[in-house]
């Protein structure tokens, strides 16, 4: 009797679960949807109610404020000026603060009488340097490169020490004793078992980049995404200055799930922590 | 990367006779070993600090041009001047209060509203996205908005650093309240503890952590906040003396801005460096730090 209607039961139970599951992911896509859609009507329609609408446009007026840059042309330059910053001050620093790690982790103490100096530096807020580097190297591409740069280098930096720092002396002393050199115990040690921060490392710090472009852009620049808000915003057209935030933000998370989908292929078995 | 590995001695078992002898010397050997470890690092870190000083001294005005690089006696030079007529801390209060008042309202603001989030798992779920979408726009970008929106007082400069707080504080503590253990929550409740009791016995205890490391980590980021916003519009605070540094190409006073600035972010560090150590029932908690 009881073994014939266990089957029965068990079926039935499956079933109201994965209904409940279905309700459930239902409630929370439409809550989504109804929090975005509500927010976008107020902003639009609501808002002049209680803010007067020169302070923070209007959904529409910020797509026609897009659109309208996309048309002419300016947004694509100023978007490229910014992301050949970012960019490439993203790969350089990457590139500086590996062989910078491990050429100081070659030293038998390099590390270990540098530290104090290192975290000093390293607490140094990297975007006091923006005036600094601006005054050095102009308004044109450089200081740009080199603050974003600069943002990713010690991020970089520090989780590449800390990750080689970490790996197990024994795999090390085997490797040793089997005849590996400098170039190998590096490439088939290290590297593959600091991995794991490094990529931490590598996959947060195109936002900094980022961070380190715009400011230099806001302090003194002729083109890219953040001279273009800091105009508009001297003009009080606050719809291009969202417009710009918005691009902004599409782009960091565009970039992030490509590093992400990269990262996934390139190194699966990486975990997903960062030390620094 | 050379650790001097302390010689085993079995815990609780009393060692006699010769192997105690060599046991006790190996100690002693050890003891001094480490002694000329420490002193060592003591001396090459006072020498490279020196060496670096002195190149930095030497180097300019013979092979690089002071503008560039200043020196270090110019860059004490500007920082005696700037406390002698006053200016530093006439400039630094406006920075720090910006900081303070900028790092208290954000964390407030975090906690207040990531808390209800953090134990309601659909509501979160439902709000999930557009907090991500708001924290992925780099928080610098927000600042000629807040300039725009409250002039150039001190309140932008306030909210800005409430803006670089509140995300960091925020995710932490959501994320603090997420990882309460569920088992943990069900058998109190069973055994009867009122909704206060658990909140108080088992839901703080565990979020807590979180919380305390994230705002140990976002006083220098609150700093970091009023500071951009003083770069990009304003008439005083140290982002204020630095940048009206640049503009006069005076490179020692940028660079005796920039060490201000870190002197205060190392001290707030310090300062705040045994908040992480309050609590001693959990370890230390990975943090998520954010990107500013």
């Amino acid at each position: 009797m009881i073994a014939r209607a266990a089957p029965r039961v068990l079926a039935d139970v499956g079933r109201r679960y994965r209904a409940q599951l279905r309700v459930d992911r239902a409630i929370v896509l439409g809550g989504i949807a109804a929090v975005g859609i509500g927010f976008l009507l107020f902003w639009q329609f609501g808002s002049g109610y209680i803010v007067n609408q020169r302070y923070i446009s209007t959904p529409v007026d910020v797509a026609g404020s897009l659109v309208e840059r996309l048309g002419s042309g300016d947004l694509p330059r100023h978007v490229g000026a910014t992301m050949i910053a970012a960019g490439g001050g993203y790969l350089i620093g990457i590139a500086v603060g590996l062989i910078g790690a491990f050429a100081l982790l070659m030293t038998r103490r390099g590390y270990e009488v540098l530290e104090p100096f290192l975290l000093a530096f390293y607490s140094i807020p990297k975007i006091a340097l923006a005036p600094l580097f601006i005054m050095w190297f102009g308004l044109a591409l450089t200081p740009k490169l080199l603050l974003a740069a600069l943002m990713v280098f010690f991020i970089v930096f520090m989780n590449t020490v800390a990750g080689v720092r970490a790996v197990d002396r024994g795999l090390v002393d085997v490797a040793r004793v089997l005849g590996a050199g400098r170039l190998q115990l590096i490439r088939r040690i290290l590297i593959p078992a600091a991995a794991p921060s490094i990529m931490a490392a590598i996959r947060v710090t195109f936002a900094r980049a980022m961070v380190g472009a715009i400011l230099a852009e806001f302090i003194a620049s002729r083109e890219g995404l953040g001279y273009m808000i800091v105009r508009a915003a001297r003009q009080f057209d606050i719809a291009t200055v969202f417009a710009g935030v918005v691009v902004i933000a599409v782009l960091v998370m565009l970039v992030n799930t490509a590093i992400r989908l990269v990262e996934a292929r390139l190194f699966p078995w990486a975990s997903r922590t960062v030390e620094a | 990367m050379t650790a001097v590995d302390e010689p085993i001695a079995l815990a609780g078992a009393p060692v006699e006779g010769p192997s105690a002898a060599v046991l006790r010397d190996e100690q002693r050997r050890h003891r001094t070993a480490r002694r000329a470890n420490s002193r060592f690092l003591l001396l090459a870190r006072l020498a490279s600090l020196i060496g670096f000083l002195v190149v930095w001294e030497l180097a300019s005005g013979t092979i690089v041009r002071p503008f560039f690089i200043s020196s270090p006696t110019a860059v004490v030079g500007a920082l005696a001047e700037w406390i002698e007529s006053g200016e530093l801390w006439f400039h630094g209060q406006f920075t720090l209060l910006a900081t303070f008042l900028g790092y208290i309202s954000g964390s407030l603001a975090a906690i207040a509203i990531a808390w209800p989030l953090g134990l309601m798992p659909r509501a979160y779920r439902i709000s999930e996205p557009y907090f991500l979408i708001a924290y992925s726009v780099p928080a610098v970008a927000m600042g000629p908005v807040f300039i725009l929106w409250f002039g150039l007082g001190l309140t932008p400069k306030v909210v800005l650093a409430a803006y670089f707080v509140f995300f960091i504080v925020f995710v932490n503590t959501v994320t603090g309240f997420q990882q309460v253990p569920q088992g943990m929550v069900n058998v109190t409740r069973v055994l009867g503890a009122s909704r206060v009791a658990l909140l108080r016995t088992v839901i703080l205890p565990s979020a807590l952590p979180y919380i305390l490391a994230a705002l140990r980590i976002t006083l220098p980021a609150a700093m970091i906040g009023a500071v951009v916003g003083e770069f990009i519009a304003s008439n005083r605070g140290i982002g204020y003396l630095t940048r009206a540094a640049a503009a006069e190409y005076s490179t020692a006073g940028v660079i005796a801005g920039v060490v201000v600035m870190s002197a205060i972010v190392l001290t707030m560090t310090l300062l705040l460096r045994p908040l992480g150590h309050a609590l001693r029932w959990q370890q230390e908690v990975k943090v998520n730090r954010g990107t500013v």
